[in-house]
């Protein structure tokens, strides 16, 4: 056995590795998706989402005093169900409340999106979803803690990165930014094309034939059910449940498939990725090029596929001797785009709408990380220029434990 | 079951292969999750969330999937019992459902249990079917979408594949190259007290700051690792991968061994015969620049007698 079989060998292992491991972490998620979007067709009504602020409305005129209602509770109510840009800017945030990672946030979104939520509202929540939550906002901080105080290796002098809190502010922003100004351009798109631009499966459910009934009727069959007072109540109700069992047990297996066929295919793109390139080495190209490190970046972060939380400390570490804006740039496409949300997307969009999400998601990834790069750069040029006073024992003290993060 | 092949062809093996394909992804979770190193590719948060096993996501992702696929057979077994029960006329019906595979065929047996028991008589299932025949919406809908697709069911036995085959990878194979091209020593660094550091990550992230290394530098290390040789016959690398979700994230840790010539044991040390084993070493840390650059890393002089060669793959050989 020569050399190069053996390299071949070893190369083929790590193939294996790469793909084994990107699929068993990401499959939990996805049959939390899976089975959160069998439980929302099943059980929530068609037309409940559209009709929430109607509903929360009627609520609140029921039991607020009236003068309450009148002057505090519903202007803002009024505002919120007629303003769409100020839907779309609130649904960027909803990661907060309800964390879902990259992966199984696709069929939980497009069961939303049957259910009657705004298209670009769903847009947003699923851009935005994976960037703005805790866990990945304290892991973006967690990898760069402390690398503002780093020294560049070449010169000794400080490298002017950014830490943990400013890392994690810029990756918010900039995540809110581009997911917000996508799904203005997915809304206009939506009010010129309309359904055309969504897979057969997302088609808000609303407007198809008698559906509209048939979900209702699960829980309009429950209270016929509950109004019965015979003998036989106890077994229809079993049956009942039963049904509604079989009926989520089918959805969620049916979206399992469908969407882990694709994370498989990605899985085995980001895995030959990683064997046949370093992405140290790659980002060794941009060092001294920091426009051409955020385009380096940017096609990594599309090819690795990886998990938005993990990406921080992949980003903090082989791209340490980049400049904060190319990390950046990886930090914040990475969750929106790659391999794997690609062909997760074909199962959600028609090829025209995930073209036009791509287009806008890229471009202004790339402008507002050149943005930054100029606005950060001159501002450090301008620390530099105006060394601080603190002598170097005091800061010795600062950093005695070890900064250096992985 | 051999009738129902004959009787409504794609839907019923369509809802055959998802039970048994998501069955089988279920299983290999579970599996992995109970063979020992198993997950060790993964972080520990998916390994053993807050030090307990049973919480881990993986376990729980393939319990919930095999519930699902339990739940699912259960009620394909008994709208097969249904059909059969259905004579023929009833064809055309079932033939519509093959197109929707939403559940939405399943609401036929919801309004008949209005009235309630399965096998009561085939004219309210007929009639709770009929809003959905005719919906042509929902017919041209899933057309395309669920179109019989064997393809499919091939890709995701793929891990099951590889699962069977034995192919469970444990670590990594090939390595990129460690640089152990050091500037000229200024001096050997005096031996110094405390604690031996037996920690990878701790000494692979020591040479960061000047400060980091002052604290460590002479201190006494004992640590396993992966070795790496290029040409250099006196130093190697030593390797071990940092995971923080999965191995795509894997981060190399790397330091340099000396091993200094030592004559008293009459035969010079090579490194050459250590490529790719795993070693377990003890030596005093230094910290050296790589020669015509001020990047600092981390050397471990080591001598001959304190290397030793494990005969396999240590139990967990990744970092967290």
């Amino acid at each position: 056995v020569n050399d190069a079989d053996l390299a071949l060998d070893a190369k083929a292992w790590d193939f294996v590795l790469y793909f084994t491991s990107i699929l068993h972490e990401a499959l939990p998620f996805i049959v939390l998706g899976a089975v959160l979007a069998g439980v929302l067709e099943e059980l929530v009504p068609q037309g409940l989402i559209p009709r929430l602020g109607y509903y929360v409305a009627i609520f609140f005129k029921r039991y607020l005093p009236r003068g309450l209602f009148r002057s505090i509770v519903f202007p803002p109510l009024k505002f919120l169900s007629r303003n769409r840009p100020v839907q779309i800017m609130l649904s960027a945030w909803l990661g907060l409340l309800f964390p879902m990672c990259e992966c199984g946030i696709i069929p939980v979104m497009r069961r939303l999106l049957r259910k009657g939520l705004p298209l670009s509202c769903c847009v947003a929540y699923m851009l935005a979803g994976p960037i703005i939550n805790v866990v990945v906002m304290l892991s973006t901080y967690m990898a760069f803690y402390g690398q503002e105080k780093f020294l560049d290796p070449r010169t000794n002098l400080p490298a002017h990165q950014l830490g943990g809190v400013g890392m994690t502010i810029l990756r918010v922003s900039i995540g809110f930014l581009v997911a917000v100004g996508t799904s203005f351009v997915v809304e206009w798109q939506y009010r010129r094309h309309g359904a055309k631009l969504l897979a057969p499966l997302a088609i808000p459910g609303g407007k198809v034939g008698e559906a509209d009934d048939a979900d209702d009727s699960v829980w309009i069959s429950l209270r016929q059910l509950w109004a019965k007072k015979d003998a036989g109540r106890g077994k229809a109700l079993r049956s009942w449940l039963g049904q509604r069992l079989a009926n989520i047990s089918e959805t969620a297996l049916h979206d399992f498939v469908d969407i882990t066929v694709y994370l498989i295919l990605g899985a085995l793109l980001a895995a030959f990725t990683r064997v046949l390139l370093s992405p140290k080495q790659v980002a060794a190209w941009g060092e001294s090029k920091p426009i051409l490190a955020i385009v380096i970046t940017m096609a990594l972060a599309i090819l690795l596929c990886l998990c938005s939380e993990a990406d921080a400390f992949v980003a903090a570490s082989f791209f340490a001797l980049l400049r904060p804006s190319a990390k950046l740039a990886f930090l914040t496409l990475g969750p929106m785009l790659d391999f794997k949300l690609y062909f997760m997307y074909t199962r959600v969009f028609k090829p025209r709408l995930i073209w036009t999400i791509v287009s806008c998601v890229v471009v202004q990834v790339f402008v507002y990380s050149v943005i930054t790069h100029y606005v950060y750069e001159g501002w450090a040029e301008h620390q530099t220029e105006t060394p601080s006073a603190a002598p170097a024992e005091e800061r010795s003290e600062v950093t005695m434990t070890p900064t250096k993060s992985y | 079951m051999a009738h129902v092949h004959a009787k409504d062809g794609n839907y019923f093996i369509e809802q055959l292969c998802t039970i048994g394909v998501c069955g089988a992804l279920g299983g290999v979770a579970i599996t992995m999750w109970a063979i020992p190193n198993g997950l060790f590719f993964l972080g520990p948060q998916f390994q053993a969330p807050l030090g307990e096993p049973w919480l881990s996501p993986v376990l729980w992702g393939g319990i919930a999937i095999v519930t699902f696929v339990l739940i699912r057979a259960v009620a394909v077994w008994i709208s097969v019992g249904k059909t059969n029960a259905v004579d023929s006329h009833d064809h055309a019906h079932l033939h519509d459902q093959a197109h929707d595979h939403e559940h939405h065929h399943d609401h036929a047996h919801d309004h008949a249990i209005c009235d309630h028991a399965h096998d009561d008589d085939h004219a309210h299932v007929h009639a709770g079917a009929a809003p959905h025949t005719h919906s042509h919406d929902h017919g041209n809908d899933h057309g395309h979408d669920h179109g019989w697709a064997p393809w499919r069911y091939v890709i995701l036995l793929l891990p099951v594949g590889l699962y069977f085959l034995n192919l469970i990878p444990t670590d990594f194979k090939s390595h990129a190259k460690v640089s152990t091209d050091l500037a000229d020593s200024s001096g050997t660094v005096a031996a110094k007290d405390g604690d031996v550091i037996t920690a990878f990550l701790e000494l692979g992230r020591a040479s960061a700051t000047p400060e980091s290394r002052k604290y460590y530098e002479g201190r006494t290390a004992k640590v396993t690792g992966q070795a790496v040789v290029n040409a250099d016959s006196r130093r190697f690398g030593l390797v071990r991968y940092k995971i923080s979700c999965c191995a795509a994230d894997a981060i190399p840790l790397n330091m340099v061994v000396e091993v200094p010539d030592n004559t008293d044991e009459g035969k010079k040390f090579n490194a050459q015969s250590l490529q790719s084993k795993w070693v377990d070493v003890t030596g005093i840390i230094q910290f050296r620049t790589l020669r015509g650059t001020d990047e600092f890393v981390t050397v471990l002089v080591v001598d001959r007698k304190d290397l030793k060669e494990l005969p396999k793959t240590p139990s967990n050989p990744f970092v967290y």
